[in-house]
């Protein structure tokens, strides 16, 4: 942490909303002081940097001095690195995994934006499509907006803990440490940064307005993002960690009170989700939007970590509703709310070394009680 | 849906709409406090209104609390606890049912609201009131007065409660909710005396709080006790303190040995609670037991009456605001009773917080048209516990032809229940007051109950009950959003002058210490309808009770939140009504300092409090100190307010000015200084 403690200043990124600031990286789910963006929090996790000079200064004179000593013989030939060991992904610094993480999730990705509204494929199955909400839903919506906003006084402390990824939130709930699981923090961070990029390309084409600038009287919270309001990219992370957490805690199966926890996690992501709207920033159908690619991504990640849950393509056309988790999951109230979903489930996404190694990692994490 | 139910088993036949919707499993049993969500109660608290014997009713053992001046004596409002010996056969609603229904008898008619249930280690296996006192001993000064305080967490081994001579100034104590001795004076819970206090702290040394534990006032298996003692500050400690106490914490004037104090501790949930459901047993009996206590002291101390001041900072929002609920009649009657033999006697509450709430709406003919009157009721999300709305139709008018409505947010459609008419319901066969009850339902499900009874057999009320807006995972959820009231009187009869209608939002917050999740729900009107005056606590009507009102230190004004009496314009211009604080007192220590300084739980430590709870404790102090001294509870009260002149020099001249005073400040200030006395 100490090493990249220097990229502290990034933490102002805030323009980049779900992107900005996020503490969570290398292990480290709190406090760790590097902010970062971009790579998400893998940027400069690991990172070596530089010395400082006076220790470059004292590191030289003290080679001039000691390099007589090792003689002048021809130095002899490496053995070679095995390129399949296992564990060389070990080897790397966290924002080099970080790397491969991401780009070994988005080489399968692809997206179009037709009458359907946009699409995100993954290893060219289309997994999810969100309709755009029209002008009379978006008129509708503010007014859940506005209701929201009694809740800001006792909300305010998790909002602003949450403008970044709220990792501090599910290792709450699970009980995660620095100490005894790096690698669980390194694949919900993984998960966050994919989500991230995943919802950031829908935004772009649904090109929806934020609340505030469809009713004046919302005045949010905290600075409006610098992007679409539709899907929530806060939602589409907290459902795709969420996700990617459940299939680990069933991969771990150690947990006595499962059920109980797998619960909380839900009202954690819904919360999460609605925080947004509390602020003044998202409707409730970003929040549906947002789950429901969320969820995408996350079986998507589990696929690539070999695990590859076979789930139904998802269509949402947002209608005129509330968001709630137990909403979400029931049969009748998403079809009221406009989520469909295919007939047939999916091939599972492909998976990758990288994310594969990770998971056998996170699973060997194995926390319970 | 409502399940049928047997005849006998409809405990809406005896009941009013409030234990219905508790208690009923289909209704809002599932998100009632906990303490009401217990199915295994084997001891309830209940309160028979008006005439009758609770002890004539069938089945196991019937208690009544310590009565003043005797059980025998006809009172208006009697405190009782039984047992529910259906043994787990019926479920609570209908073996209750049960019960009260064998109360009834040709010709009489039993008013029961039933209150929470009881834990059963609360019961006390021998009840026998009249033992003498465990450990009790004379003080060594003759009493003067008597401080009563009811309140939650009192911190009785705080050494702000110690007298001169080392001992303890508090003569009796009872704890509401402890587990009980095998043989007690009182039917649930445990008293303690002055000299069990003394042993304790003696035992203790400095760790009070094992002394508390030993007590049996800390105790984890005990959810009414529960670890209240264990926090840092309690509301009870803060107003015992600020009532009966001598600390560096607290304002002068210094309380003398020879003021003795008696104390009750409430329930946790009574105390916290605040829907105004389920607590006249646990309060009434407070007070009834205050006010033996003070008779037995001034006995044992061969004294005449002693006067007697007891401070009861606690209230709800939603009521009759007449002086006419049961508490409020039993208030008035004690005190009348007492002021015969001692004219000393006062019982002071607060007059709530609840100014700028938007809790409070009133149409008089005039704003009702000749149409249908209609208000917002906007509920928020994420409320966690169910919300209620009261409307009060003016005695003496029958309602005949009118009709609730009932429209949700938009995009909601109720299946069924958007209405009710104002009459009885003659299938719904009441023992007492007439009433009828109509389920609202949503997507097949039940989010709430609209009632009409005629309370008291004086006064209709419309009811809304309605389930939270957060997702509870039991399937129903209420849509959050601004519903709209209807009050239609179609072609029945309409206000006459001088005659309203008047809607109270029940209090909703959330007291930290339950994280039941509550959120207040607001009124929406046009500008005037929904207002500040008259939005005053439910039970501080009684028109003997002392209402305090809370100031800003330094200042002749009101503090924002102080609630204030009735007021509004008729064709004689202004006019007031309902109940107006009698006195006000310092609620925040100055402008910038908001709240009042008092202990907290252990000895050494602070807390601070802002509402009219510590007005009213202070007020309280105030009096008994008047009392101790030989005084009239009032003397010395600062009327700066009302003669012309405020504190500042502020000319209250012209009438209207002088009855908006008096709604908001009462008579006069106490005159206690609570400024510069820490922060």
């Amino acid at each position: 942490m100490s090493q990249s403690g220097g990229f502290g200043g990034f933490g102002g990124f805030g323009g980049f909303g779900g992107f900005g600031g996020f503490g969570g990286f290398g292990g480290v789910p709190a406090g760790g002081g590097a902010q970062m963006t971009g790579l998400g929090g893998f940027l400069g996790a690991g990172d070596p940097g530089s010395y400082d000079p006076a220790t470059t200064a004292g590191l030289a004179t003290t080679a001039e001095a000691l390099r007589h000593l090792a003689g002048d013989a021809a130095a002899a030939a490496p053995r070679p690195v095995d390129p399949n060991d296992p564990d060389r992904f070990a080897r790397l610094a966290v924002w080099v995994r970080g790397s491969l993480y991401l780009t070994e999730f988005l080489c399968g990705l692809s997206w179009r934006f037709d009458t359907d509204g946009a699409t995100l494929a993954i290893d060219g199955a289309d997994r999810v499509t969100l309709g755009p909400p029209g002008p009379d839903l978006l008129a509708a919506q503010v007014r859940r907006v506005a209701d929201y906003a009694v809740l800001r006084d006792e909300r305010g402390p998790e909002i602003l803990s949450q403008l970044g990824f709220p990792t501090p939130y599910f290792a709450m709930i699970l009980g995660l440490t620095a100490a005894e699981t790096p690698r669980t923090f390194e694949l919900v961070t993984a998960t966050q940064v994919v989500a991230a990029h995943c919802a950031m390309i829908l935004k772009l084409d649904l090109c929806v307005r934020r609340p505030d600038q469809v009713d004046g009287r919302l005045l949010p919270m905290i600075p409006t993002p610098g992007h679409g309001a539709y899907p929530s990219a806060h939602a589409t992370e907290a459902y795709a960690v969420l996700t990617v957490l459940e299939g680990l805690l069933a991969a771990w199966g150690a947990f006595a009170d499962g059920p109980a926890r797998v619960a909380m996690l839900r009202g954690l992501a819904e919360r999460i989700a609605v925080n947004r709207t509390v602020a003044g920033v998202h409707y409730p159908i970003d929040s549906w939007a947002g789950a429901t690619l969320g969820r995408a991504v996350g079986a998507a990640i589990l696929g690539r970590c070999g695990q590859g849950p076979e789930v139904p393509h998802a269509a949402f056309a947002p209608a005129d509703v509330d968001f709630f988790d137990a909403d979400w999951r029931d049969g009748a109230a998403s079809a009221a709310a406009g989520l469909r979903h295919g007939a047939s489930p999916l091939a599972p996404a492909r998976p990758g070394p990288a994310l594969t190694w990770l998971w056998s990692k996170a699973v060997a994490e194995r926390r319970g009680g | 849906m409502f399940a049928h139910r047997a005849p006998e088993e409809r405990l809406d036949r005896y009941a009013g709409p409030y234990e219905r919707w508790v208690y009923s499993a289909e209704l809002g049993h599932p998100f009632a406090f906990p303490a009401a969500r217990r199915t295994d109660a084997t001891c309830v608290a209940a309160i028979l209104e008006g005439a009758g014997d609770p002890r004539a009713m069938d089945g196991d053992e019937v208690r009544l609390p310590p009565l003043w001046p005797d059980a025998d004596a006809d009172h208006a409002v009697t405190p009782f606890l039984f047992r529910n010996d259906a043994g787990g056969a019926l479920s609570l609603d209908r073996a209750i049912a049960r019960r009260i229904g064998s109360l009834a008898r040709p010709g009489f008619t039993p008013r029961i609201r039933l209150n929470m249930p009881v834990a059963a280690a609360s019961w006390t296996d021998a009840y026998r009131p009249q033992d003498a006192a465990r450990d009790w001993r004379a003080p060594l000064r003759r009493p003067r007065a008597v401080i009563g305080v009811i309140d939650d967490g009192l911190p009785f081994l705080h050494r702000a409660f110690t007298g001169g001579d080392g001992r303890t100034r508090i003569s009796h104590l009872w704890l509401q909710a402890a587990a009980s001795p095998a043989r007690e004076r009182v039917p649930v819970g445990r008293e303690l005396t002055n000299g069990l206090i003394d042993r304790c702290r003696a035992e203790c040394g400095a760790d009070e709080r094992a002394g508390y534990r030993a007590a049996g006032a800390i105790d984890a298996g005990l959810a009414e006790i529960g670890h209240l003692l264990d926090r840092s500050a309690t509301h009870g400690g803060h107003i015992l303190g600020l009532s009966a106490g001598n600390d560096p914490h607290l304002p002068a004037p210094i309380l003398p040995d020879e003021v003795q104090i008696v104390a009750v501790q409430l329930p946790n949930t009574v105390a916290w609670d605040t829907s105004g459901f389920g607590k006249e047993m646990f309060m009434l009996a407070a007070l009834h037991y205050v006010f033996c206590r003070a008779d037995e002291i001034a006995r044992a101390c061969g004294t005449a009456p002693l006067p007697l001041v007891v401070n009861f900072s606690y209230g709800w929002s939603a009521g009759r605001h007449d002086g006419q609920s049961g508490l409020e009649l039993s208030m008035e009657e004690l005190l009348t009773r007492r002021r015969l033999i001692e004219p000393r006697t006062a019982i002071v509450l607060p007059m709530g917080n609840t100014f700028a709430s938007r809790m409070h709406a009133q149409f008089t003919a005039a704003e009702m048209g000749q149409g249908a009157a209609r208000i917002g009721w906007r509920l928020p999300p994420g409320d966690r516990t169910s919300s209620y709305l009261e409307i009060w139709l003016p005695e003496g008018l029958d309602p005949a032809g009118w009709e609730v409505r009932l429209t949700p947010p938009p995009g909601t459609v109720l299946d069924a229940g958007d209405r009710i008419a104002l009459s009885p319901d003659p299938d719904a066969d009441p023992v007492g007051d007439p009433r009828r009850f109509v389920e609202i339902e949503l997507g097949g499900r039940n989010v709430g109950q609209l009632s009409v009874d005629l309370d008291r057999g004086t006064r209709w009320r419309v009811i809304v009950a309605v389930i939270p807006t957060a997702e509870s995972g039991r399937g129903r959820r209420l849509p959050a959003g601004l519903w709209t009231i209807e009050i239609d009187p179609g072609e029945g009869r309409r206000l006459g002058a001088g005659q309203t209608l008047d809607l109270w939002v029940q209090r909703d917050d959330d007291p930290e210490t339950m994280r039941m999740g509550g959120r207040q729900s607001r009124l929406e009107g046009p500008p005037g309808l929904v207002r500040g005056f008259g939005c005053y606590s439910a039970i501080c009507g009684a028109p003997s009770a002392t209402r305090v009102a809370g100031s800003v230190g330094g200042t002749d004004r009101a503090a924002s939140y102080s609630s204030a009496g009735g007021l509004r314009t008729d064709a004689a211009g202004l006019v007031a009504w309902g109940a107006q604080p009698t006195l006000a007192a310092p609620s925040d220590e100055s402008a910038a300092l908001p709240g009042l300084r008092s202990i907290g739980t252990v000895s050494g430590s602070g807390a601070r409090l802002v509402g009219t709870s510590a007005a009213a404790a202070l007020a309280s102090r105030w009096m008994v100190a008047n009392a101790a001294a030989g005084r009239d509870l009032f003397e010395g009260l600062d009327a700066g307010f009302d003669a012309g002149t405020g504190a500042a020099g502020r000319i209250v001249s012209d009438a209207d000015g002088q009855l908006r005073h008096r709604a908001r400040l009462g008579e006069g200030r106490v005159p206690v200084d609570v400024r510069g006395r820490g922060g």
